[in-house]
Order: C-alpha cells, then structure tokens, then sequence
C-alpha cells in the first residue's frame, strides 16, 4: 500500500473523528469536545497536505508505476506542466479540491467564534470532505500502483499543455470549495437557530465568489489566446456549469445584505446558498460524466453517477432541514416602495436568477429532450446569445439605477435631480459613438446604458466625498480616498460594478464589431486586409521528439506604425493532430488575431480576425480583482486612515 | 404622488433600452452578421460532425478540421443555389441528424426551450410583485455599510433586540461613529461604551418592570 494511499485512509478517520466529535459538542455542549474536534480537523488538513505533496512528488520524479502519473504526465514535459498534471485528471482534482475544502474548514475553525454556529458548519463541511475522501480511497484513488513501470508516461491531452493549465484549474476549484461556505453555514444558521450566519459567511462568500470567477476569466483568456478559435466564451455545457454557481452566488452577495439589514429574504437566501452549491456538484459531474457532449471530454470519468446521487442526497437533505426550521426563515415585510432600493435588489435577483437557470436548462435540455421524445438534439450558443444579451443589458441599466435609489422608497425629485447628468452623459455618447464607428443600432444602445451607469456612480461618489469632506474637514481629494476605506463595503461593491461595466463594453465590442477575413499571403508581398498591411515574412521550422512547430511570420503596419507577429502550427507526433497557437497583436482599442491554417515556404493562409475592444473585458476582470479587495480589506486599516485624518 | 412619479421615472428608464433595442433589432439583422458574409452566420448554426462539440465555424479555425471545412463548402455550395436559411437547414439536419444544429428551432417540446426563460422572468416578475405589495414601515435595523463597523456581539445584540421589540431601533448612523473617532475615541472604547449603553438601558427596563 502506498504511504500516500495510507495519509488519504487515516485523514478519512480523522474527519470521521472530528465529525462525531462536533456531533458531540453540539449535542453535550462540551466545550472539551469542541477542541478535539478541531485537533481531529488539523490532522486531517495536514495528512491531505501530505498525501498531495507526495502526489506531486511522484510527478516530479516521473514515478510512472504510480498509474495517475503515468497517464497525466511524461519525461519531457516541462516543470510547470509536470506541475500541472497534477490536476489533469479525475482523481487529482478530486485530491485538489479535498485538500482545498480541508485548508477551509481550518481556516474556520482558527479564525470562526468557537460556538454552535461555526460548529454545525464544520460538522456540514466535514460531510463533504468526508464524502470526497471516501471517493479518493476507494474508486479515485490517485496512488494506485501499477503492475510494471513503464519507460513515460502518456502524456497531458496537447491542449491542456498551456499556461492556461496552470492557473485555470486551481483557481476554479478554490470558488468550488470556497461555496461549500455559504452552503454549510445556512444549514448551521437554520440548525443553530441563529441569524449570525449571513455575517459570518460573508467575507469567505466574496473570497470565494472573486476565485470562481477569476476562474471562469482565465478559461476564457485561455481560450482567446491558446485555443484559437477566435472567442473567450462558447457556451460549452461545461464552461456553462461553472457559470451558473457564479451567477447564483451574485445574486447571494446582493441579496444577504437586506438579511442583514431589514431581516428580510430570509428564505431566499437559504435557498440561494443552497442552489450555488447545488450547481457546483452539477459543474462536477457535467465534467465528468460525459453525459453531455463538451469540448471539455478530457476531463471525462466514471464517477458521474456517483456525483448525481450526492446531488439528489444533498437536495433532499438540506430542503429537509430547511422544511423542518420553516419558522428560522420567516421574514420581516420591509418594502416600502417600488422605488426603494430594495425592489431593485429583487430585480437584480431575478436576472441573475433566471440567467443562471437559463444556463442550467439550456445545457440539460438535452438529456431532457432525449428522455421526452427519444431524438437527439444538441442546444449551442445560438440559444444562450439569443437571450443573454437582453438579461445582460438589463443588468447594466439596473447597476445604473439601483446605487440612486435610497432605502426605503425615492422621491422624484431626487430621481430628476440625481438622473438629470447621468442621462446627458448617455445619451451624449451616441452621436460619439457613431463618428467613431460603432454604427450597429442595438450596440449603441448598449453604449448608452453603459456610459449612463458609470456616470452614475461617478457622480455619486463625488456627491459622497464633497459631504464627507464638508463633515471631516479633510480635504475632497482626501476625503475621496477616505471614503473608498471607510465605505469599502460599498465602494468595493461600485467598482465591480464599473468593472463589470467595463466588461459589458468589451461585450459590445466583440460581438458586434468582430471582422474576419480568410486570405493567402504570398512570401514578402505587402497585401491589405481591412484596416492593415501584412507581409508574409516566411516559415520556421522546429522539432524535437515530440512535435514539430511551424511559424508563421507576419508584419503587421498600416503606415504610422510596424510590429511582429508569428502564429504557429503544432503537428504533436504523439497524437497526430494539428495544434493552432495563434498570434495575437494587441492594439490598445483592438486586437489583430491571426489564426494560421495552412503554411509552407512560399506562402500562408490565414484567418484575421479584428476584435475591437477586447482588451476591455480583461481590464475588466482585473478591476473586479481590485473591488473585491477594497471589500475584503480588514477594518483596521480604514480605522487607521481615519484617524490619521 | 411622488412615488407614482419616481415608479414611472425608473420604468421609463428601465424599459427604454429594451423598447429601442427590440425596435432596432426588428429592423435591421443583428449585429454579428454586420460586414459578415451569410457563409460565416450559417457555420455559427451548425456544429461540426468531427467530435469536436465546436460549431462549424470554431471548429475549422481551432483544429483545421478538414470535415469542418468540407462542410463550409457544402453550406456554400447551398447559399449560392439561392436557398434560404429554412432550406438549408432542413437538408444540413436531413443528412446529418438534428445533433449537428447549433440553434434548435422554436417547434414541438424545443418550444419549452426558448420559452424557459420568458416564463422565468413572468413568474419572477408576479412574485416580486407580491412580495413589494407587502408593504411596511419598518425602520432599518442598520446600514449595510455599517454593518462592517460592528462586531458579532454587537450584530448579537442588535438581533436581540429586534426580536424583543416591535419597533426595530436604528442603530448609531456611521456619520456618528465617524465623528466619535475623529474626536480621538478609540473604536474599542466606542464599542464598549456602546455596550455599556445598551446594559444600561437593558437594567433600566427591568427596573421598570
């Protein structure tokens, strides 16, 4: 038996242990028990520590009698895709989001109150690491032995083989694990009998919902920049399932603030928690159990079933608790106008709803389909964009409008007088928008609510500072950094906004203003195409004994300024197959995206691609990166600059 | 009055853009086939039959995919005999299986598809109707912004007494934290003295009692 296999086995008992332990502690209140809990927690983070480190270890020292490492890696890959491979297969990710859940709940129980809330929420989380662990030591076992060792290994899948691979992965299986969180600490909140819950859980929410996402961003750069079709999002069955905890998980993040404020939805926010990570064991199996065709199939194996029933036991169960602590959930009516901004929080809530079910239906539809009619069908983005645009844009105009409306209900005088530039703004942009040659009549549209939305917050964050500084006596340009410490919660919350904001800009821009063009470049003859000159500047050639490259060089100019650019195919001896690695030249307002597809000595036939604002969508992501580290910013420090000022 | 006024204000504002957009798009073909020639729409409808699970037209630029590109030139080949899109999807699904197209027509049970949605959004829109003409006046227990100038055994207290009393109290309003810690109180003391209070206030009930 493997010394790893054996770490894997007793961090099963130590969660077993920990688990009757919290039962225990719940049941007695012995605070004692509570301790050894906690100790049987620890030991089981670190024999996971353990069992993971010495799995890549295996990988490192290209172990191949370990079966896991002799699939998913081979004596010529790289460090870091040796790393990598790790993750590349079902087992590994399994033992990855184990260990993740494991350094979670330690995190917990160090930094949470010691009391029955944290306690209830440990036990729930212990469950499902319990669950992972028992996959991991029976039918996932990543150290399984082979009978021989062979010479190499088999290799990662080709495509996986970029530094997307890297980071795409890991960071998705943080939110994956991150969302077990809310889940856990709803049920701990109904079984506990406590209203403290919707607090607790919010900083590792935000956490979470920033690494999902962060997650999802990278798949799609990944996809941009290395897969080379052209787009950063094809509304893949997969690609889809770890949408939608995010967009569930979004509506979450809006909706604990009226708990946390007026004791209402209560029960929709069980729900939500609930739902999210529902939806993050279904992402698990759509992966794996290529039920659903995907171009995701690499990550295909047979624990489908296995995931479907944890789903239906997971479902029964947490609906269960809820059904039983019905009373825990009754909320407070606290609407008092249409136009408060509570109402624009139950907007907010059904798009981000009715899109994460939309998701969810379109990509089930067609299990659903054959079941119903015995026909095959398949649901691909023609559906998803027909309907995402309006529920997206609707998303804009509402992140605009809700941050003017005060709780409680608005008056029109404020409306008129908080709209009034906002609205000038938008509408300011049209005319701009069309000399600048961004004719389509929907996208300029959606320019207008998207100016109009930002002016919004613009202008409200220096009606904020300009009372601050009266109040303070700072200063306004102080008293607007001060602010942003002050009120991070809420400025934290406008600049994911204006990074979203951002983000639907590079929408507009790459749906509806993306050329392609097909052409032949002869060897060192300048031909046009749209707004650039390229020169085919001739092929190289490398090999080694896996692949070989061809470049294809190109001069781009269009007369004020010149630049290179090489795409390359990668015929992979071990597969068979033609790999494309395009060659992307990114201009501040557009990017020139060349796709290779046939080349040789004299000449190249390429696929260029003009994708205009593109560079907004991941400046975007990297906005949102920073609005989620105002909110999560520790107290201290706005306490600190306050009393500077 | 006011309030029918805003009401009307942010639906204006709300429904404008949808109003223009479906406006806009009733009359001109949407955006991504703008400077688009039909052949490359038509490779976004149809999946490829090699295996990939890419449409027609990712397929042939990601993999170079010959069956891709044979069947670009067979939906050419279609386009300029003069057939229509109706057309050419019926022959692409007739020789290929309805697996292969990417956008399902809104016919027989894929009805229940297109419709999800829409249906999603009415059912949506009653239940926030319902739960909006639940109206009240209750106070708020507190900001959400404030909410992070607090420690749980304040939140505690807070929740405490929103349970105990039938008007909820506002909490201190942040502008008064603020001004107590530019007076130089140490955000600790306030937090005691904030305690200190509500003890008070707590034995003065009973006292009452």
């Amino acid at each position: 038996m493997d010394i790893g296999y054996s770490a894997l086995a007793v961090a099963l008992i130590a969660s077993a242990i920990s688990f009757v332990s919290f039962v225990l502690y719940l049941r007695k209140q012995d605070e004692s028990q509570y301790g050894f809990a906690r100790i049987a927690l620890v030991i089981q983070t670190v024999l996971l520590t353990a069992a993971i480190s010495l799995l890549l270890y295996y990988f490192l020292i290209h172990d191949f009698n370990v079966e896991y490492v002799a699939l998913y890696s081979e004596r010529s890959l790289s460090l870091e895709y040796t790393i990598s491979a790790l993750w590349g297969g079902a087992s590994g990710s399994l033992l990855l989001w184990a260990w993740l859940l494991s350094l979670f709940m330690t995190a917990i129980a160090l930094r949470e109150r010691k009391d029955r809330l944290t306690g209830y929420a440990l036990g729930i989380l212990l469950t499902i690491n319990i669950f992972f662990l028992s996959l991991l030591v029976t039918i996932n076992n990543p150290f399984t032995r082979l009978t021989f060792t062979p010479f190499d290994g088999n290799g990662l899948n080709p495509l996986l083989v970029n530094p997307g691979m890297l980071f795409h992965p890991p960071t998705l299986f943080i939110g994956y694990a991150g969302f077990t969180i809310p889940f856990a600490f709803a049920l701990a909140g109904l079984l506990a009998e406590s209203e403290l819950w919707i607090f607790r859980v919010r900083k590792w929410m935000i956490f979470s919902w920033l690494f999902l996402g962060f997650g999802i961003f990278l798949g799609g750069w990944w996809s941009y920049t290395v897969l080379g079709w052209g787009g950063y999002w094809a509304w893949d069955p997969v690609e889809n399932s770890s949408l939608v905890p995010w967009l569930l998980a979004t509506a979450l993040l809006h909706s604990v603030m009226l708990q946390e404020s007026r004791r209402a939805m209560k029960l929709w926010n069980v729900l939500l928690s609930i739902g999210t990570f529902a939806t993050v064991i279904l992402a698990t199996f759509l992966t794996r159990s290529g039920l659903i065709s995907s171009v995701h199939s690499f990550g295909e194996s047979g624990i489908g079933p296995i995931f479907t029933a944890y789903l239906g036991i997971i479902l029964a169960v947490s609906l269960g608790i809820l059904a039983f602590k019905f009373d825990q959930v009754k909320s407070m009516n606290v609407f008092q106008s249409a136009t408060g901004r509570e109402a624009s929080f139950l907007f907010n809530n059904l798009l981000f709803v009715v899109m994460g079910l939309t998701v969810v239906w379109g990509t089930l539809f067609p299990m659903i389909n054959e079941a119903v009619t015995h026909s095959k069908m398949s649901v691909g983005p023609g559906f998803y964009s027909a309907i995402a645009p309006w529920i997206i844009l609707s998303l804009a105009a509402l992140m605009g409008v809700c941050i003017i409306l005060r709780w409680g209900a608005t008056s029109t005088d404020d409306l008129v007088r908080k709209l009034r530039f906002p609205l000038i703004a938008g509408v300011a942009t049209l005319p701009v928008m069309y000399f600048l040659g961004f004719t389509n009549p929907a996208s300029l549209t959606g320019f207008v609510v998207a100016v109009f939305a930002v002016a919004l917050h613009v202008e409200d964050y220096l009606v904020d500072a300009k009372d601050y500084a009266g109040k303070t006596k700072v200063g306004f340009f102080r008293s607007m950094g001060h602010l942003i410490l002050v009120r991070r919660r809420r400025y934290g919350g406008y600049i994911v906004h204006f990074s979203m904001i951002i983000i639907f800009i590079g929408l507009l821009g790459t749906n509806f203003y993306e050329t392609t063009h097909s052409v032949t470049l002869q060897k060192d003859t300048p031909t046009t195409v749209g707004e650039y000159t390229f020169t085919f500047n001739g092929m190289t050639v490398t090999q080694d004994t896996t692949q070989t490259e061809y470049g294809v060089n190109l001069l781009v100019s269009d007369g004020s300024f010149k630049d290179q650019l090489t795409a390359k195919l990668t015929n992979s001896s071990k597969t068979e197959s033609m790999i494309v690695h395009v060659g992307v030249l990114s201009l501040p307002f557009q990017d020139v995206y060349v796709i290779p597809d046939a080349v040789d000595q004299s000449s190249a036939t390429v696929t260029i691609n003009y994708n205009p604002l593109i560079s907004f969508v991941w400046y975007g992501f990297a906005i949102t990166f920073v609005g989620v580290l105002v909110c999560l910013l520790p107290r201290k420090i706005g306490g600190a600059k306050l009393e500077q000022g | 009055m006011n309030k029918v006024k805003a009401t009307g204000i942010i639906f204006i504002i709300f429904v404008l853009p949808f109003i223009s957009l479906f406006t806009m798009s009733l009359a001109m073909p949407m955006a991504h086939a703008q400077g688009t020639p039909v052949l490359d729409t038509m490779a976004k409808d149809f999946f490829c039959t090699c295996g990939c699970n890419y449409v027609l037209a990712t397929c042939e630029s990601q993999m170079t995919c010959d069956v891709a590109k044979s069947l670009k030139v067979e939906l050419a080949g279609y386009i300029s005999k003069g057939m229509n899109r109706d057309e050419i999807i019926d022959t692409m699904t007739g020789k290929y299986g309805n697996t292969m197209l990417a956008t399902p027509r809104a016919e027989g049970f894929t009805l229940a598809l297109w419709w999800y949605p829409a249906a999603g959004g009415i059912v949506g829109i009653i239940v926030i109707a319902l739960v909006a003409r639940r109206r009240s006046n209750v106070n708020w227990r507190i900001d959400p912004d404030e909410v992070l100038a607090l420690n749980e055994e304040e939140l505690l207290q807070q929740i405490n007494i929103d349970k105990s009393s039938a008007e909820t109290p506002v909490t201190k309003k942040y502008d008064d934290i603020l001004k107590e810690r530019l007076a130089g109180k140490k955000y600790d003391d306030m937090l005691k003295d904030k305690r200190k209070a509500s003890k008070t206030k707590s034995k003065q009930a009973k006292e009452e009692e």
